[in-house]
């Protein structure tokens, strides 16, 4: 039964190439949202800041 | 009628209708969605053996036998109602063997299947070869009537 | 149920449950992969080929599983009009198709040594091959409009009319004649299945469960989060 030793194997690997792929490609498009989001918090946060203080030395 | 009731009513509706059209389609095509014959359609239908056709059974107990050249086998298929002879030329899969399921290609002539390709078919028992062989001790195996 | 189409509590709820679901899906693989590999007998008629099994049967009933569950969110979607439900169903179908895939790739790889053949046309494969192809056209679909609520839309209706297959593939041995073999679990009678190779079966299974909630929830945050990145970008153009 050796023989057949390559497809058991071939078998394990596809199915762990196609899994981790699409864990690793999910957790990579959910890293990218959240440090855009986070990007687009800060820049709001740095204008609310400026139209602050602009209104204050006015 | 509120709006998501009324979409509630047309999507079951029409899912049921869907479903009523696919179960007639498939009953309307059932003799071609169907792999392989037994030998029993063979003999008790009108199946047009012309042309290339499939038949399916179990490879009888005994009848199993290889020519002198070494690679031409004879066996017979059958439902254990029927039972139809077949020869076949070239390499056949790691299954097959006597009293397990097989698929025969090929053609039909004169009472004899020619077959020209062979696969074999799995039966839906997995168990390790201890358990097979305390089940076969004990009588409990599931051909040990049938034969 | 309206508490749970909130995206707000969703997060929250997702947020929790996500650790716990991602590190038992981990030892469930690992203790899966370990009994399916080392520590279970080989079988008397296929030899060590029957691991292929362990794979297989598990992301088999992992693609059924996963297009009912889509096709019950488009149809929540369709019915009363949940976003959250739309986010779930375009999350399911990618992680349905790489399920599907692995069923006929495994599947294929099992044919050819056991049954002579890597492919043919019987009812249970056909079958299968069309699921794939409609989680494929979902995914298609559903990107296909401008107006994103449109592509929802046409998406829900493909995946409702795509789940008459699901039945069809579950009976297909029973009703027709097929190269496949018929189911060994739900038989009632004798288990077909000796209790060694159930529990690396089952252990795999568990595990592609788990897998699938932890990547729903990743992909369901992703598109809540994009929406409102869209959201916030809106508001500053405007």
């Amino acid at each position: 039964m050796d023989t057949y030793e390559h497809f058991i194997w071939s078998a394990y690997g596809a199915t762990a190439i196609l899994l981790v792929t699409l864990l690793a490609y999910s957790l990579f498009r959910f890293r990218i949202a959240q440090r855009q989001l986070g990007e687009l918090v800060k820049n709001n946060q740095e204008q609310d800041k400026k139209t602050f203080k602009v209104e204050k030395d006015s | 009628m509120t709006p998501t009731r009324r979409r509630l009513t047309f999507i079951g509706l029409g899912f049921l209708s869907l479903l009523v059209a696919s179960a007639l389609a498939l009953t309307a095509f059932e003799d071609t969605l169907v792999f392989f014959y037994s030998p029993s359609d063979i003999k008790e239908k009108s199946i047009n053996t012309d042309k290339q056709i499939r038949i399916g059974g179990l490879v009888k107990n005994g009848s199993l036998s290889k020519s002198e050249d070494g690679i031409t086998v004879r066996f017979e298929v059958t439902d254990l109602k029927h039972s139809i002879p077949a020869v076949y030329r070239g390499p056949l899969p790691d299954l097959f063997r006597e009293n397990q399921g097989v698929v025969a290609e090929g053609h039909l002539s004169k009472g004899i299947f020619r077959a020209k390709t062979i696969l074999a078919k799995h039966d839906e028992n997995y168990m390790p070869k201890e358990v097979a062989d305390s089940l076969k001790k004990a009588g409990k195996w599931k051909g040990e009537n049938k034969n | 149920m309206h508490k749970f189409a909130n995206p707000a509590q969703f997060t929250k709820l997702a947020t929790r449950v996500l650790p716990w679901t991602s590190s038992f899906a981990a030892v469930c693989f690992l203790f899966g992969l370990y009994f399916g590999i080392f520590d279970s007998p080989a079988d008397y008629q296929q030899g060590e080929t029957v691991r292929i099994m362990y794979v297989h049967v598990p992301a088999a009933w992992m693609s059924l599983f996963t297009y009912s569950l889509m096709a019950a969110a488009s149809a929540s979607f369709l019915i009363w009009k949940h976003s959250l439900a739309d986010i779930a169903a375009r999350s399911l179908a990618p992680i349905g198709a790489a399920f599907t895939a692995i069923t006929l790739i495994t599947g294929a790889l099992w044919g050819q040594p056991m049954w002579g053949t890597w492919w043919v046309w019987d009812a249970r494969l056909t079958s299968v091959l069309v699921l794939f192809f409609l989680y494929l056209g979902y995914m298609a679909l559903v990107n296909a409009f401008d107006d994103p609520e449109k592509g929802s839309k046409a998406a829900a209706v493909l995946a409702l009319i795509g789940f008459v297959n699901v039945p069809i593939i579950k009976f297909s041995v029973d009703w027709w004649n097929t190269l496949h073999q018929p189911a060994s679990l739900s038989r009632l009678d004798a288990p077909a299945i000796d209790i060694s190779m159930l529990t690396p079966l089952l252990l795999m299974a568990l595990g592609f469960k788990l897998l699938l909630i932890s990547i729903l929830i990743i992909k369901m945050r992703t598109i809540l989060i994009e929406k409102r990145i869209e959201a916030k970008q809106l508001l500053k153009s405007g």
